[in-house]
Formats: C-alpha cells, sequence, structure tokens
C-alpha cells in the first residue's frame, strides 16, 4: 500500500478529482452554519424563559432556518453528480463518513426546527390554525418539554456547524482544509451569522442589545480561532505550510485578508463596539458586513482548498 | 531595507492589496474626521469663507514631499523606483477643469463622494453613481476619445525637470508656498466669514 491511498487519498480510485466544486458548495456550507447558529440562539433564548413572552426572534428564526436549510439542501442537490440516487444516502448510516453524518443530522434538523417554532409562532401562523394555538398552548405549559427542545436545538445546532467544517476537513488531500478546528470555526461563524440577522432584523430593543453582544463575543473569538487556524497550519506539515501560504501571500491573501478578516470581522466588530458603548448608533451595516464575511469565508476557504494538495512541488504560489 | 518596499520584492501583489486597504482605511476616516463628508463643507472653500480643504490638501502634499525628500536624501527610498503618472498636458488640464467643474457643482470629488456615501448621505451616494455612469460613458467613447486622451509626450514631466531646477529648491519653494496659503486662506476667510446674526 502506497501512503496516498490510506494518508492523503490524492490517488485516481479515491479521490480522483481534486477542483469540483463550485458555488453550490459555499452557498451550502454559510446557509448550513447560519442554520446551525439560529438553532443554537433559539435553543438559548428557550433555556433563557424567553418563550413565554413575546419574541420577534424566536417567533421568526426557526421558520426561516426551515427556508434557509432547503435552499442550502438544493444547492448541495445541485452539485450532486448522480442526482436520482440521492435518497440512498439515507438506506444506510456510516459512521466514518461526514457525508453520511451530515444527511442524517440534516433530516433531525427538520422536525427540530419546527417543534422550536410551535413554541414561540408568530402570531399569524396561530391565528391561522387552531392546530397549532392547541400545540403552542401545551407546549408552553410543560417547561420540562420546552427546556428539553431547547436543549436539542442548541446541540443539533452545534452538530450541524461542525459537520460543515469536518466535511472540508475530513478530506485530507486538501492540506488547508485538513485541520480539526474548521468545525469549531464554522460553529463560530454560524452563531456570529444568526446573531447578526437577529442584531438587524428584531425591532425589540432588549433583542437587539442581546444579540449585539452576543455578536461581538463570537467574532472576538473567531478572530482568535483564526489564528489558531492559520498557525496550525504553519506548524504542520511542509504541504500544510504552502497551504498557509495561499492566504499569507499567495493568490487568495486579499480575498482572505480584506473581505474575511477585514470587512467580515474587524471592521464590523469596531463598529459594533463603540455602538455597544453607545458612542455612535446601531447601525445595520455592521450586521451585514458580518454576513457577507461569513460566505466570504467559506468561498474563501473552499475555493482555496482546492488548489491545495500533497504532492511536493505541484502547489504553485503566485 | 529599502523602499518603495514592492518594487524591492518586499512582498507580492497580494500583500500590497491588503496594505491598500488598510491605508485606504486610514485615508477614509481622516478624510470623514476632517469634515470632508460634507459637501457644505466642501463647496465652502470655493466662497472663500472656509478654506479647511486647501489647508488640508496642501499641508498633506508638504508632509508627503517631505518625507519623501528626507528619506530619498537619507537612502531609504529610491526615488528612481517611485511611479509618476505620465503627462499628457492639454488632456490633464481638461481633466483637472471638468473635475474642478464637477467639484463645484455636485459638492464633492471622487474620494470624498464616497467618504460622503459610507457615512449615509444620499447626495454622496447619487454623486457616486455619477461618476460610475461618467466613467461607463467615457469607456464607450473612448476610441472616438483616444487621440486627445494620449496627445501630448506622454512622459512623466515634474517641476525640476521641466524648469531646469535643482530638486531642494522645489521643495523649499513649495513649503514657502504653503506657508503663504495659509496666511492668505486665514485672511481671506476673515474677510468673507458669513456673518453671524
Amino acid at each position: 500500500m502506497t501512503p496516498e491511498l490510506f494518508i492523503t487519498r490524492h490517488n485516481h480510485l479515491i479521490d480522483p478529482f481534486l477542483h469540483v466544486w463550485s458555488w453550490q458548495i459555499p452557498v451550502y456550507l454559510f446557509l448550513g452554519g447560519w442554520v446551525a447558529g439560529n438553532m443554537i440562539l433559539t435553543g438559548y433564548f428557550m433555556l433563557g424563559g424567553r418563550h413565554t413572552r413575546r419574541s420577534p426572534l424566536l417567533s421568526a428564526l426557526p421558520g426561516l432556518s426551515l427556508v434557509l436549510l432547503s435552499l442550502g439542501m438544493l444547492a448541495l442537490f445541485l452539485d450532486l453528480e448522480h442526482k436520482r440516487y440521492v435518497w440512498r444516502l439515507y438506506t444506510t448510516f456510516q459512521w466514518a463518513s461526514p457525508m453520511s453524518w451530515g444527511s442524517w443530522i440534516l433530516l433531525l434538523v427538520y422536525p427540530v426546527l419546527l417543534l422550536t417554532w410551535m413554541v414561540r409562532p408568530p402570531v399569524i401562523l396561530e391565528d391561522l390554525s387552531q392546530g397549532v394555538e392547541r400545540i403552542t398552548t401545551t407546549l408552553q405549559g410543560r417547561r420540562d418539554i420546552v427546556r428539553t427542545i431547547g436543549i436539542t436545538s442548541m446541540v443539533l445546532g452545534v452538530a450541524l456547524g461542525v459537520y460543515t467544517g469536518v466535511l472540508l476537513s475530513s478530506l485530507v488531500a486538501r492540506p488547508l482544509w485538513n485541520s480539526g478546528i474548521l468545525g469549531v470555526l464554522f460553529v463560530a461563524s454560524g452563531v456570529s451569522a444568526a446573531a447578526a440577522f437577529g442584531h438587524l432584523v428584531t425591532h425589540s430593543p432588549d433583542e437587539r442589545a442581546l444579540t449585539v453582544r452576543i455578536d461581538n463575543v463570537v467574532l472576538a473569538s473567531e478572530l482568535g480561532i483564526l489564528g489558531l487556524f492559520v498557525l496550525g497550519l504553519l506548524a504542520g506539515s511542509a504541504q500544510q505550510v504552502e497551504a498557509a501560504r495561499l492566504l499569507l501571500g499567495g493568490p487568495f491573501t486579499a480575498l482572505f485578508w480584506v473581505f474575511v478578516v477585514g470587512l467580515g470581522i474587524v471592521i464590523p466588530l469596531i463598529i459594533q463596539l463603540l455602538a455597544v458603548r453607545h458612542w455612535i448608533q446601531h447601525t445595520p451595516i455592521a450586521p451585514i458586513m458580518v454576513m457577507a464575511g461569513g460566505l466570504a469565508l467559506r468561498w474563501v476557504l473552499v475555493l482555496a482548498g482546492q488548489v491545495s494538495r500533497w504532492e511536493p512541488g505541484t502547489l504553485r504560489i503566485h | 531595507m529599502m523602499a518603495p518596499f514592492l518594487k524591492y520584492g518586499m512582498f507580492g501583489d497580494e500583500t500590497s492589496l491588503v496594505l491598500a486597504f488598510l491605508i485606504g482605511i486610514g485615508f477614509g476616516f481622516f478624510l470623514e474626521r476632517a469634515g470632508f463628508g460634507s459637501a457644505r463643507k466642501l463647496v465652502s472653500q470655493f466662497y472663500l469663507n472656509d478654506l479647511a480643504v486647501f489647508k488640508v490638501m496642501f499641508t498633506a502634499i508638504v508632509t508627503a514631499m517631505l518625507g519623501v525628500t528626507y528619506l530619498g536624501w537619507i537612502g531609504w527610498l529610491d526615488l528612481s523606483l517611485v511611479y509618476l503618472v505620465p503627462t499628457y498636458l492639454v488632456p490633464q488640464i481638461a481633466g483637472g477643469l471638468i473635475l474642478g467643474a464637477g467639484f463645484v457643482i455636485g459638492g464633492y470629488c471622487p474620494g470624498t463622494s464616497v467618504a460622503a456615501t459610507a457615512t449615509g448621505r444620499v447626495d454622496g451616494l447619487i454623486y457616486l453613481v455619477g461618476i460610475f455612469a461618467g466613467m461607463f460613458a467615457f469607456a464607450e467613447m473612448f476610441p472616438l476619445l483616444k487621440g486627445f486622451y494620449l496627445s501630448g509626450a506622454g512622459e512623466a514631466m515634474t517641476i525640476p525637470g521641466a524648469f531646469g531646477l535643482p530638486y531642494g529648491v522645489v521643495v523649499f519653494a513649495v513649503v514657502l508656498m504653503a506657508v503663504g496659503g495659509f496666511y492668505g486662506a486665514g485672511l481671506l476667510e476673515k474677510k468673507f466669514a458669513t456673518p453671524v446674526e
């Protein structure tokens, strides 16, 4: 057996092509991460007892997540080579395959999102259906059930977010992705996108204040995680160092540092920190930048990762 | 260590774009903080009652000029490698007049219109849309305008080179001009100050 079969997988029988992913994958990873963040946020809100009063975000995020996740899965479906056989993913569970994990996690997410939505649905939904009103009344009367739904939502949100990172990091043939921290990075980015969206759309001052504070903490953490990600690559094998150079002087440097780090994290973080201290007014620009930065992060990593490879001397830095 | 860093290969094009981003943030920040995101402030210089734009811009020119001169003398900057825009005298005078007319009428120059847009000013945004429309029209009409656009020598012309003066003398003259300009600007501001009711 050669190392390429059991270490790098860069073999024509295992991973024959390295550059196969286009816009569908970063879009799916972003939407999946955003939904993961929404689930963590709504779970946190429910554990904090926000379901007992009017909460615009608790009423909106689960329903929106159903749409976002469906759009993400549509993008993923469009990327599939053999679209007719997608159902076969659900005839088995392969514990060593991140795709198998992902397929089942995605399937579990839908009912949990629906249940979360029923805890505090939008008024219009309650008015439309007496059934919804009955379910909501029952759920709200059972604190233990609401608590269980909240915890399940958070756990499944973390699993979904981590999975979007593991999906990339398990592809050993791409040294840029081959980092365990990618899962944590994508969870952080997902929570940040969710908090930014909450900050952007909620009309409740209380929720706006809370989401902007959450976003600031997560954005600062994301900076640290990104730093660890780059340091981890620089401390790795020669190929991982080469992969890191794609972002440190190589062809993806400007995209990564300007759109992901600068416009996606640092500048909105500064604006939001000033807003929290009441030095400037809250602006919709900052959360929009955060969300665009989340998409840019996936886009740059998916593109750059496909350029990085294991064979010595094949990685050309321009 | 010798500048210009890019020309001496200290970093590549990609890193230079990241540095351009950082420098751009600094430029935009100070432009806005100086009040240049406001069309009223900017056009005041044409009514001679607030010459802050003139003072700030001339200060920037003198600071940059002295910095470049001293760094060149110390030997940290190779002036021969600093990029100079080729001179096309007549088309550039025409361009300057058009830009100046646009500045008086619209209240912004291209950079300040971006600063104004970033602070949410609608007039700045409309001005910016106009800039892009003008650039698009110019690009579409370029085959017609190409002859005039490239007329002239096309070499980088400098004041010391054109007038045969030593570089240091020109620098000193510009500094004197700035000092005189600032003094004159102060007098004009007093004379044309809007009376407080």
